[in-house]
Order: structure tokens, then C-alpha cells, then sequence
């Protein structure tokens, strides 16, 4: 089993931990509702060095991981990073992938539903690879919060706020190399640091200092994953994982379909010709008390359209809320759903205005 | 399905599709009208609108439904689903008075 290279500093600040896909992760730091209010109030920091990460010179890898990956790869600029995902054969999502292009190297960073080694082989399955798996010398940290420039702005100086969302450049901490990613998977603002595992301690313990200088502190992947069901951000190890395919997913939008070729593009672009059947949508339950659980059915007027993928108690609404695989016929907001004698209302994503969206960088 | 429920749907599903033409029309995008889920964020991920994107978004909703979007409000623009609520409870009607055939 892998373990963070920072696995020391978060057992001392009491973390609970947990194997998944043969990798050891952070799942919380002992009450979920407090690392979620760290995000959504002022700033978390959490390790996701359960990540795999690649690199490559841009030359050589651009091309090829424009035919692996669902997005367009070859024409990202320099300096600017997509959003996409990794498919098998079968057009099944199998990582939620992030593609930089950095000083003339590529780095993908993967979160994915299955080991290194795995990944590994459908990433890097072909003939000498142009891409190096660089995941067991690397830590990735994440800076998730309305106050997360804030502390990106103690580190790296006012200049880092004028990075646009989903871009990269090279950084130092303490004269310490990282890479800064501005990506986050709350709806507030987000940064990723990465670094050499060697360095992690020190690096993780200065963007700690500083994100509990701004009132922040630890959050787990457990409060993470909340912060992305209510963020309506797309969680491979949630609803990912129970229905995999990209298209009820509503992940269309990390595809280009003019591509030529993409790792499982025939199996997808066929099931894209017969029409969506069924489609993720969000639902709220009216009581704040009551609770569902994943692959419970969903029924309207009293007739079964699909079952539950995602739960989790959202902070900000007061009440669960769940992500539900229901008929293309019905995948509509406002409709009064139930599941188990539950009342549930499908609701327009995300539910509220994150706090993010009423800052301006510039001025401040 | 109960009347009042097909009716809700009914309502949605038209300006959905509204929104949705508008938005593949304005900003080009190579998708069709299925393939934007209602949830896609178009600030920052998803569609991944810049301030400009967004206020050729603001100004083609102002001409598209006939309405004054708050100035400064962007919030309704996390989603085509609260793109469509905030129609809605203006009270833009769903079906468009423009009878031309929807684009792809």
C-alpha cells in the first residue's frame, strides 16, 4: 500500500485513514462538519497525494496523450491545464484527470478508480511511452476555500492572484521547487501544490502555518467529497464509481468530439448515437432528519425511475442531498421524488452562490 | 405520470432547450442540445466562461427573453438549470415566440 509522504504529520494532527485502491488517504481529522465549514468559510488544506501523477516533455507527450484522453490535449496553451478524464476500452471513466502544460513539460495529474499500476498500463500502454510516472516522488497538496488566495497570496506574493482558473505555473516555497495548479473541485477557490516527496513535510508544514494564519485548517476526503456533491463537482470515487459512464454522467463537456481517436471514443460515441436514457441528477430530501443510501430507488408518482448514486449532508442546506440515475424523461428540477417513504425534490446545481463568486481577485 | 407533473417537465424542458440552443448558438460550442447536462457549470469548470463569455451570456439572455438581468448578479449563471430558474421566476415564458428551427 502507498502511503503520503506527509502520512507522520497528518497521524499527528489526528487524521483517520483509510485504503483505497491500494493507496492510503486522509479520509477526515474528527469532525467532518468543521473541515467542511473550513472550506466553505475560509480555507482547508488537504493532502491528496493519492493522486497519480505523470510527466513528459510537452513536444512528445502533448500528442500523445491527445489520443488517450478524452479532452483536446494538443492545443492546450502553455501555462494553461483541461479538465478531462481516462477511459477504458468501453468508454468507462476510469481517472478524473487534470492535463497541464508547464515550461515545456506535461503533467497529468490522475485521480482514479483503480491502483498505480493500473493506471499506469492504460496511461502509458503503448510503445515507449513519452510520459514518466512520477507518483512515488511526488505530494500534491490542496488549497480549497474562500480565503485559499489568501494564503496563496502569503506564499508566492500578490502576483499569484492573477493566475486564471485551470492554469500552472512553476513556484517556490522557502526556495523549495513546486508546481501551482489553480484547480479545485469545491466552487471556491482552489490551488494545487506539488512537489518532490522529499520536500513534502517542509512544504505541507508552511502551507499549513499559512492556512491556519487565515483561519483555516486540516479537511479530510470525506469533507472533500461533501464539497464536491454540493459544489456539483464530479466525483470519480462517489457517483463515478457506481455508474461510470461519461454521458449520464454529464461529463460531456470533458470531451472534444471532433477528435479523431481517444481511448474508448468508439464505444462512447456509439452510445452517444442511440440517445440518453437515464441521467444524473441532484435531489434534496424535504425533512432535515431523514437520510437515503446509495442504490436506493427513486420512484415519481409511485412508478421506479432510478435509483440513488450519491449522498451526503451538505453544511450549507441543512439536509442531505444525493445525486439519483433516474430516466432522461423525468431528469428535470422541481419534481417531488421519493425513495423509501422519503421525500425528495430534484434541485438546480449547485444550490447556493459560493462565496468564491462574489470576490474579485483584482481588487483585493 | 400525474398531469401537474408532466406539466412541471413540460415547462422545463422547453426553456431548457431555449437556453440551451442560445448558449450553442452564441458561444459556438461543438455540442448538442443533449450533451449539456442542466448542471454543467459554466463559470470556471464546465463551459469554463471568462467575464467576457459571461457578459455576452448576461446580453443574449436580455435579448433572448426580453428581461434586465441585475447588474452585477452572475450568480444565475452557475448553471443552465439556475440559468432556468432565474427565468422562471421572472416569468419568461417557456415557449419562444421565434418559430425558426431549433439548432443543432
Amino acid at each position: 500500500m502507498r502511503r503520503s509522504p506527509v502520512h507522520e504529520r497528518l497521524a499527528g494532527l489526528g487524521a483517520s485513514f483509510e485504503e483505497k485502491d491500494s493507496t492510503e488517504v486522509a479520509t477526515g481529522f474528527g469532525s467532518i462538519e468543521r473541515e467542511y465549514g473550513f472550506v466553505r468559510k475560509s480555507v482547508g488544506l488537504a493532502d491528496v497525494s493519492h493522486y497519480q501523477v505523470f510527466r513528459g516533455a510537452e513536444d512528445e507527450a502533448i500528442f500523445y496523450l491527445d489520443e488517450v484522453l478524452a479532452a483536446n490535449i494538443a492545443n492546450i496553451r502553455y501555462g494553461r491545464m483541461v479538465h478531462t478524464f481516462l477511459a477504458d476500452k468501453d468508454g468507462m471513466v476510469v481517472s478524473d484527470v487534470y492535463v497541464a502544460n508547464n515550461e515545456d513539460e506535461i503533467i497529468v495529474l490522475c485521480e482514479s478508480l483503480l491502483p498505480d499500476r493500473e493506471v499506469e498500463r492504460l496511461l502509458l500502454g503503448g510503445n515507449n511511452p513519452p510520459l514518466t510516472n512520477i507518483t512515488g516522488s511526488t505530494a500534491l497538496f490542496s488549497l480549497e476555500g474562500v480565503s485559499a488566495w489568501a494564503v496563496a497570496r502569503d506564499l508566492f506574493g500578490q502576483d499569484v492572484l492573477g493566475m486564471p482558473y485551470l492554469s500552472a505555473e512553476p513556484q517556490e516555497i522557502g526556495q523549495i521547487p513546486i508546481t501551482l495548479f489553480r484547480a479545485g473541485k469545491t466552487g471556491e477557490f482552489g490551488y494545487l501544490a506539488m512537489c518532490n516527496s522529499d520536500n513534502a513535510p517542509e512544504v505541507f508544514d508552511k502551507l499549513l502555518a499559512s492556512t491556519s494564519r487565515n483561519n483555516g485548517g486540516m479537511f479530510g476526503l470525506d469533507a472533500y467529497g461533501i464539497l464536491k456533491l454540493d459544489g456539483r463537482f464530479f466525483n470519480i470515487n462517489s457517483e463515478g464509481r457506481r455508474v461510470r459512464d461519461p454521458l449520464p454522467l454529464g461529463l460531456q463537456w470533458m470531451i472534444d468530439f471532433t477528435k479523431d481517436r481517444f481511448m474508448g471514443m468508439e464505444a462512447l460515441l456509439e452510445r452517444r448515437s442511440k440517445g440518453l436514457e437515464q441521467k444524473v441528477i441532484a435531489m434534496r430530501l424535504d425533512a432535515p432528519e431523514e437520510e437515503v443510501a446509495p442504490d436506493d430507488t427513486v420512484s415519481l408518482d409511485n412508478e421506479e425511475v432510478g435509483r440513488i448514486v450519491a449522498i451526503g449532508k451538505s453544511y450549507t442546506l441543512d439536509r442531505q442531498i444525493c445525486l439519483s440515475l433516474v430516466n432522461n424523461d423525468v431528469a428535470y428540477s422541481g419534481l417531488q421524488f421519493e425513495s423509501g417513504g422519503h421525500k425528495l425534490t430534484s434541485i438546480s446545481m449547485p444550490p447556493f452562490v459560493p462565496k468564491s463568486l462574489e470576490i474579485k481577485l483584482d481588487e483585493v | 405520470m400525474e398531469p401537474m407533473t408532466a406539466k412541471l417537465i413540460e415547462t422545463r424542458r422547453k426553456i431548457l432547450s431555449r437556453i440551451k440552443r442560445d448558449l450553442i448558438t452564441r458561444l459556438s460550442l461543438n455540442y448538442t442540445e443533449e450533451d449539456l447536462h442542466e448542471d454543467i457549470s459554466l463559470l470556471g469548470s464546465g463551459l469554463g466562461l471568462d467575464s467576457l463569455d459571461a457578459l455576452e451570456v448576461i446580453l443574449g439572455v436580455e435579448h433572448e427573453f426580453g428581461i434586465k438581468v441585475e447588474e452585477g448578479n452572475i450568480g444565475f449563471l452557475r448553471s443552465i438549470n439556475t440559468m432556468a430558474d432565474y427565468l422562471l421566476g421572472k416569468g419568461v415564458k417557456a415557449e419562444s415566440n421565434d418559430t425558426s428551427e431549433a439548432l443543432p
